[in-house]
């Protein structure tokens, strides 16, 4: 009896020694393995800054790894109430890094000397980027159309943009990147 | 101590290769991180530094046993116990004492290498607790752990020749239970 319960108890001990090393080894190796998978950004909120006559984008990277925008195309297509001819601006740099976990403010600026957006326009944005694991260039389809609750909420576009991208509250404090830093400098 | 140290040189060779490994930076990469090469390292490690207690402890519960189930006869393991151990004792000395002797020349190693245990365990909670030292602490935190399981063999091992001590003495006290044995007995009790 005392000898059953005295190789029991060692047993048991063992048991929980061999547990912790394993969750200890699987926990560290998957906390590895996972942290180096990057994600694609995700575009999660979209204002009309009409002071700086740009549209920011907030711009969520949800994994693990930073992430490299390269550069952006952008295309407007007027609506119906829009006197505005169309225009593409095409591969504008834009070199601008997506911390991991974190939702960024992506200031791009619209065509200068253009009229002001109105309800129905539409905004397609593509940005490219690149992440370490890859010297291939991916990118992000975004299209937005224009509706009255952007242009009203687009009066102070600064603080729209900080509520836009306010990330959930799991997640460490979003770099808010201003406009002006990440306005082109070939002012197109 | 004579007895043979085959093992520890087979171990000694594990541990040094594996340290010459991890030293050039051959172990790790695409198939090892380092915590995980620090596990492997802490286990062949420990395994070094506790041999003469394993190797011991081994041999005086094989030797315990052994007499429990009377295989071997008392006069027979002394015997064996007077050929091992360094110097001459006094031919009058009984089983038991002999054993408590052989285990109290062990008990220096076996206080160093609890204490190496309880150093690394300070140490890797040190770092743990340390901001900026997550790196070092993981590496730390597997070293330990490798360890333990080495330390857990050598405890396994030093309990077994403590709980097969008691049932010789058990054994010693119904047999003989009025003739002085030499030994402090623990209290018959069951």
């Amino acid at each position: 009896m005392r000898k059953t319960l005295f190789f029991t108890l060692i047993g048991l001990i063992g048991l929980l020694l061999g547990l912790g090393i394993g969750g200890f080894l699987t926990y560290n190796r998957t906390v590895a393995e996972l942290g180096s998978i990057p994600a694609s950004p995700i575009v999660v909120g979209t204002v009309y800054d009409r002071e700086n006559h740009s549209i920011v984008y907030a711009v969520s990277n949800p994994g693990p790894v930073p992430l490299q925008l390269v550069d952006h195309t952008l295309v407007f297509t007027p609506g119906e109430e829009s006197e505005e001819p169309a225009y593409v601006l095409t591969n504008v740099p834009l070199n601008l890094v997506l911390p991991p976990f974190t939702v960024t403010s992506v200031a791009l600026d619209l065509k200068a000397d253009t009229a002001q957006l109105q309800v129905g326009d539409a905004v397609a944005t593509t940005l490219a980027y690149t992440h370490p694991l890859s010297t291939d260039l991916y990118s992000v389809y975004h299209t937005q159309v224009i509706s009255l609750e952007q242009l009203q909420g687009s009066e102070g576009a600064s603080e729209g943009a900080g509520k836009q991208t306010t990330p959930p509250a799991t997640l460490e404090a979003t770099p808010e990147v201003t406009p002006e830093a990440t306005m082109t400098k070939e002012g197109q | 101590m004579m007895r043979r140290n085959g093992w520890l040189w087979i171990l000694l060779t594990l541990f040094l290769a594996g340290v010459i490994l991890a030293w050039l930076g051959l172990l790790w990469g695409a198939y090892l991180l380092p915590h995980e090469v620090a596990f492997v390292l802490g286990f062949f490690g420990f395994l070094v530094l506790g041999f003469s207690l394993l190797r011991d402890y081994a041999w005086v519960a094989g030797m315990l046993e052994d007499v429990l189930r009377t295989r071997t006869s008392e006069a027979e393991a002394s015997q064996r116990i007077r050929q091992a151990m360094s110097g001459a004792p006094r031919p009058e000395l009984t089983f038991m004492l002999l054993l408590r002797t052989l285990l109290q020349g062990v008990a220096p190693i076996r206080y160093a290498f609890y204490g190496f245990v309880v150093l690394l365990l300070l140490v890797a909670v040190a770092l743990q607790i340390t901001p900026g030292a997550q790196a070092l602490a993981l590496v730390m935190t597997g070293l330990f752990l490798g360890g333990m399981v080495a330390v857990f063999f050598v405890w396994v091992l030093d309990m077994s020749v403590t709980y097969l001590l008691g049932e010789y003495a058990q054994q010693l006290a119904q047999s003989q239970p009025t003739e002085p044995t030499g030994a402090e007995l623990p209290e018959a009790s069951g």
